[in-house]
């Protein structure tokens, strides 16, 4: 019932901001029909812990975590967070932007899932979170020294895995350059 | 594949008859008797199709004589067939069955695909995507001959 004051995305969105310092939450958008918060590193884990328990927001649901690899940019890497509201029937998108260097607050402690998620991002970009409960490697070999889904990772990979009758084992070698133009198209441009 | 022909009277004058009567009876039993181990990572899964050419899956890398590998190999899932194929007794044999295993086909551009044929001696190639019976028995074929000669020509 409270909920139905807010409206339009536009004025839920007003109403999410009260809550916080201005600086908090410095940008709001309605991007493809979805409201957008952009949000500053230090005050997201109490953004998401609002958003979970508030009765007008009920954000209950963690959809998903992505991350997006902008090579041009200082802060190089955005993370996109998508909550679901089952109960208010709303969906909603948190933006932060982050280095490689600086560690991100892992939300684990809010929605559990976020664990594997946050693995992922690890493994794939590079990104480091700070109070994951484990961050081992998801998906790919323990001794992978590369992130595949940087831009500046060229899509065929740089090293290939052969057995090596010597030693007895599966070494990793260095790929030949790529000759046919089809696959240059595919190693990005080097930032 | 080249077939080689061997003039057998010229070798039993050479080497006795009991010894290339061994060895041929040797031959026949082998590549008639392979038991296949079948390692599947993709979507073509390789226990039917194995079945539909006559040839019995076995399920212990220490009792196959030919590994069948079918779909793309992942870098992870690399070591692992290695070590199967380590485990195997001598003499053995690899297939690498549909386009995934021969040359990573779909996965050709992927960081995370390691090739087949890198890992491990790969003596049949059976292309498809999913390789018909058509194929299989050919690739079976190729296969029986791969091991009559490696035996007979030894």
């Amino acid at each position: 019932m409270e909920a139905a004051a807010y409206k339009t995305q536009e004025e839920f969105g007003q109403f999410i901001r009260l809550h916080f310092a201005r600086q908090d939450i410095p940008e709001q958008a309605v991007v493809s029909g979805m409201l957008t918060l952009t949000v500053l590193r230090a005050a997201l884990l109490r953004i998401l812990q609002f958003l979970r328990d508030d009765p007008v927001c009920r954000f209950t649901q963690l959809t998903d975590i992505t991350c997006v690899h902008y090579p041009d940019r200082a802060d190089c890497f955005s993370l996109v967070y998508h909550l679901l509201s089952p109960m208010m029937g709303r969906r909603l998108r948190i933006k932060l932007a982050t280095q490689e260097d600086v560690p991100v607050s892992s939300v684990t402690a809010v929605f559990a899932n976020a664990a594997w998620y946050e693995r992922e991002i690890r493994e794939m970009f590079g990104v480091s979170f700070e109070g994951h409960p484990d961050l081992r490697r998801l998906l790919t070999q323990d001794e992978t020294f590369f992130f595949p889904l940087r831009k500046t990772f060229p899509a065929a990979g740089k090293v290939r895995l052969v057995y090596d009758q010597a030693k007895g084992q599966c070494v990793y070698v260095p790929c030949a350059k790529p000759e046919k133009e089809s696959d240059v198209r595919l190693d990005r441009k080097m930032s | 594949m080249e077939i080689k022909e061997i003039d057998w009277l010229d070798q039993m004058r050479q080497q006795g008859f009991a010894a290339i009567t061994l060895r041929v009876f040797a031959a026949w039993v082998q590549e008639n008797a392979a038991a296949a181990m079948p390692v599947s990572m993709g979507c073509c899964s390789c226990f039917g199709q194995l079945q539909q050419v006559g040839v019995a899956p076995v399920f212990n890398p220490h009792h196959a004589d030919v590994l069948v590998v079918s779909g793309a190999l992942s870098n992870k899932a690399a070591f692992v067939l290695r070590r199967i194929y380590d485990q195997m007794p001598s003499p053995k044999y690899v297939i690498a069955m549909g386009t995934c295993a021969v040359n990573k086909g779909l996965f050709a551009h992927s960081y995370a695909v390691a090739d087949v044929a890198d890992i491990v001696p790969v003596d049949v190639f059976i292309p498809g995507c999913p390789p018909g019976a058509k194929e299989m028995t050919e690739g079976i074929r190729a296969l029986r001959r791969v091991i009559r000669d490696k035996i007979r020509n030894v």
